[in-house]
């Protein structure tokens, strides 16, 4: 009888570690498609129909993991955060703190016009005299003093900022990661690192892609375009002239006389962008009206000007 | 009599109008009350969950002042409903918060992956500081939107 009760406890406690395994594995996961298998192993969001909850499945499907899975939101965060390390290491932050805080300053104005004033943003002016803006997901906009050098008033670098800003309210980062093209290398090195339960390891695999694709190939035509149409409209909504973006997008055309600035590299053609924006600024009635901040601008912006 | 009861009907309609104070029921997974009407003002005072309740004490344009557990601040009204996808998390603002934690918990951690590629995180943390930076003065940044309105109107310099 004593070894049956003995038997029997020891069931019911390896039942008990068994369950709590299992619940352990899946916590963190809410994926909407796992349909009650065994759950995913990394508390990402990446059970997807057809595929066992397990190493082997996702070890063999890679590839389709890598294109399905959705992202939580605090891990769209460590991407961002990701995404400004890298670019910061290649490029860093100017020392000025006056000219960080005044575009940062911008920044928060122009996020009063957006559908997310209560988002998460930071700003930072990389130091270097190329045309160029960028932005990681959840908040993460960067701006290049060679832009500013650009500009003529503050409606312009609004306009910037804007166009990242509406990446960042559009998700684009994490599309562009799902969506991206990605090498069998890549995948191969993701989907060991997934089969390992390596979550580091499949975290530095997908900050790659997101890199490849925000930093060097872009966000595809149709997400550019939008954020074009966007950043008039949070400009104007934040007291700005619209027309300032449409302004800085036709200077540096000009300028470039067609030639693809690190700004505009991967974006469409110039031609197609400037009727996008004209026709956003139009659209908004309220072309020539709203602040221009020129004498501010110049101000603020004088140690980059001398 | 019937003068009699409309008068009685009308003043409880009365005080009920004077006790009852609006509420709202969180329907988004996490909105945070913040300190001002802003992303500047993150972190958060408070973060209420799904199925929390409200209470609105001002509304101001889109944003709403709230209680909620003893704390005031402010939401954007939008974020209440589900209807506002968040563009962005608090996760960003600053080392230490509920999301980082979390998202370090999961894997998902920005600085053990710089320090695997030998990566400093000197950018990353300066974009914070200038951000701790315009947030401690609120006052310079209220200034700075309101000198917008009195400024000359649009432009057309080269």
């Amino acid at each position: 009888m004593k070894t049956f009760i003995t038997s029997l406890l020891i069931l019911i406690g390896a039942s008990i570690f068994i369950v709590s395994c299992g619940e352990d594995s899946g916590s963190g996961t809410n994926s909407p498609n796992s349909g009650g298998s065994a759950a995913p192993a990394f508390g990402l969001n990446l059970g997807i129909p057809g595929v066992p909850g397990n190493a082997f499945g996702y070890a063999q499907a890679g590839l389709t993991l890598l294109s399905s899975f959705t992202i939580p939101p605090e891990s769209e965060d460590a991407w961002g955060q990701a995404i400004a390390i890298s670019v910061t290491n290649d490029t860093p932050i100017v020392s000025d703190q006056r000219l960080n805080d005044y575009v940062a300053m911008v920044g928060y104005t122009v996020a009063d016009g957006t559908p997310h004033p209560d988002g998460n943003y930071v700003f930072g002016v990389l130091d270097t005299d190329r045309v160029g803006a960028y932005s990681g997901p959840n908040g993460y906009v960067m701006i290049t003093r060679g832009s500013i050098m650009h500009m003529r008033d503050e409606s312009e670098l609004a306009g910037v900022l804007g166009h990242e800003m509406a990446h960042v309210c559009h998700h684009d980062g994490l599309h562009a990661i799902q969506t991206a093209k990605r090498s069998d290398a890549v995948a191969q090195a993701a989907s060991t690192a997934i089969g390992n339960n390596d979550r580091t390891g499949a975290f530095n695999c997908v900050v790659d892609l997101g890199l490849d694709t925000i930093v060097k190939k872009g966000y595809d035509r149709s997400q550019e375009l939008d954020a074009d149409r966007d950043a008039v409209k949070y400009i104007a909504a934040a007291g700005y002239d619209p027309a300032g973006y449409e302004r800085f997008v036709n200077r540096i055309a000009d300028e470039q006389g067609g030639k693809q600035t690190d700004l505009f590299s991967t974006h469409p053609g110039f031609n197609e962008r400037r009727g996008v924006v004209a026709t956003a600024v139009r659209d908004t009635g309220r072309a020539g009206q709203g602040a221009t901040m020129r004498e501010r601008f110049d101000a603020e912006t004088a140690s980059i000007r001398k | 009599m019937q003068g009699k009861i409309a008068a009685a009907a009308l003043i409880v309609a009365l005080l009920a109008a004077v006790v009852w104070a609006e509420s709202a029921v969180v329907q988004r997974n996490r909105v945070d009350i913040l300190k001002g009407k802003g992303s500047l003002y993150l972190p958060p005072l408070a973060t209420a969950r799904k199925g929390d309740s409200l209470e609105i004490l001002q509304r101001d344009g889109r944003w709403l002042r709230v209680r909620y557990q003893g704390v005031e601040g402010f939401v954007l009204e939008a974020s209440l409903n589900g209807t506002s996808d968040s563009g962005t998390t608090s996760g960003a603002s600053g080392a230490g918060n509920s999301a980082d934690a979390a998202a370090a918990a999961k894997g998902w951690d920005a600085t053990v992956w710089a320090k695997n590629k030998g990566d400093k995180t000197d950018g990353l943390d300066a974009m914070r500081a200038t951000r701790a930076r315009v947030a401690a003065d609120p006052a310079k940044v209220d200034k700075f939107k309101a000198d917008m309105s009195g400024s000359t109107p649009g432009g057309s310099h080269p």
